[in-house]
């Protein structure tokens, strides 16, 4: 009911509104040389950015449960969610700025399976090591995008391709090496001593910057 | 023995409740020689756990408009449209909005709550919001839109502090007083703020166009009203 009010005021306002005398002439520029076929892909990147997001947003969540009590991963993967979410907008400014962020919109960011297949993680390990998997699967997304861009039929784009790789492939690999450091490390320290040694490294996570 | 059963229905009923008196009877029998499964100690206590349901709504909500802002944001800073003013006050209502969804989850946890949703929950909030409308919308449009959103908002932060704000006499304790302080502190006179800008900055806008020049043969004459007026929210926000 709430939900059909608020629907019927935003209707009403959008009617007070009305579009057509508020529209201004568009632009007659044609700035974009960019094919579409990469341009899709890197839209597609987008969603796949705010998915990860959304997962390690979960992630936060649990591990700051008070059953699970991991304040430094529960930090460690809410500044990674907001990452992720800082990817999505960067790729967004990267299409703006080659003038092919202006059509359907709405069908660039949706919060669709992102939480169907998360299940609780066992412990921060289990964690640690999902989250070098998704780093892995969106490293090898954008490697997939440059290579369409690279042999998009109609030319080679450069730029694109550059721009993927330095803002992004770079900061990529930084960060699975970091994960594969922390898997490391955790683990030995487990090894060692059971749950002390998780319960330290959380310690040694919330000290992290 | 008889005496341990009933404590240990007790505690299993205490438990569905709100969990309350709960921990220091786990700890201790799971210090006694018997061995017994560990029921985990929990924060939870007071009216918290009948709002936790809405405060994952409330999340969810956020974190949809939030995208929402993100993509309106996109809309404006295009070459075609080149609004930079309401690309920026977008971008920073969808970062507010984030940030707020993140905070939110983070106190459901300190009350001793969880955010695992199913999938269910996450289709009717997202049904339920602003699906049907394109994103291309001419600036007074996004205005209101937003403004729509915001009072969606706010009226769901009303909603859940009405839910704890009663306290009965027959056991049935919703009262909180903790959720009813960190919903006012963190949003309730927030929200009223944005809605006043947003308000304000549609009539302004509305005001501008509607006085325009209107007489030629061109459909609008509002241009130099409306690169103003986003000049304007750009110093602003």
């Amino acid at each position: 009911m709430k939900v059909l009010v608020f629907f019927f005021g935003l209707m009403t306002c959008l009617y007070l509104v009305n579009a057509d005398t508020c529209k201004l002439s568009n632009s007659m520029a044609k700035l974009s040389d960019m094919v579409d076929e990469c341009s899709n892909h890197i839209r597609g990147q987008i969603q796949k950015e705010i998915d990860a997001s959304m997962h390690y947003l979960l992630m936060g969540a649990h591990f700051s449960q008070d059953r699970v009590n991991r304040p430094g991963f529960a930090k460690f993967f809410f500044h990674a969610a907001s990452e992720e979410r800082e990817h999505a907008y960067k790729l967004m400014q990267y299409l703006l700025m080659r003038g092919h962020m202006k059509h359907n919109l709405l069908e660039t960011i949706q919060l669709k399976s992102v939480t169907a297949e998360t299940k609780p993680w066992a412990n921060g390990l289990e964690a640690l090591n999902k989250a070098l998997e998704l780093e892995k699967f969106v490293t090898n997304s954008i490697l997939n995008v440059m290579e369409v861009c690279e042999k998009a039929k109609e030319k080679n784009d450069y730029h694109a391709v550059d721009y993927l790789i330095n803002e992004f492939l770079d900061e990529q690999y930084k960060g699975q090496r970091d994960l594969a450091g922390k898997i490391s490390e955790l683990n030995r320290m487990e090894h060692a001593q059971g749950s002390l040694g998780e319960f330290l490294f959380d310690k040694k996570l919330l000290k992290e910057a | 023995m008889r005496q341990l059963v009933l404590v240990g229905v007790l505690a299993l009923v205490v438990q569905l409740y709100a969990a309350d008196d709960q921990c220091h009877y786990s700890v201790r029998q799971q210090c006694s020689s018997l061995p017994q499964k560990y029921t985990p100690c929990s924060a939870l206590f007071s009216g918290a756990h009948t709002v936790m349901g809405s405060l994952r709504d409330f999340v969810l909500q956020h974190i949809l408009n939030s995208h929402h802002y993100l993509l309106m944001s996109a809309n404006f800073a295009n070459y075609e449209r080149q609004r930079e003013g309401f690309a920026k006050m977008f971008k920073k209502l969808s970062d507010d909005t984030w940030e707020d969804a993140i905070d939110t989850i983070k106190y459901m946890t300190k009350r001793g709550g969880s955010m695992d949703y199913s999938r269910t929950l996450l289709e009717s909030v997202s049904n339920s919001t602003l699906k049907p409308i394109a994103l291309e919308l001419t600036e007074p449009e996004s205005l209101s839109l937003a403004l729509d959103m915001y009072k969606n908002l706010a009226h769901k932060a009303h909603e859940i502090h009405g839910l704890v704000t009663k306290r009965s006499h027959n056991n049935q304790d919703i009262h909180d007083a903790e959720v009813i302080s960190f919903l006012e502190n963190k949003f309730v006179s927030k929200h009223t703020e944005i809605i006043r800008d947003l308000a304000g900055h549609s009539n302004d806008l509305m005001n501008l166009i509607k006085t325009s020049k209107k007489d030629s043969k061109m459909q609008n004459q509002a241009g130099l009203s409306v690169y103003l007026f986003d000049d304007y929210i750009k110093n602003l926000y």
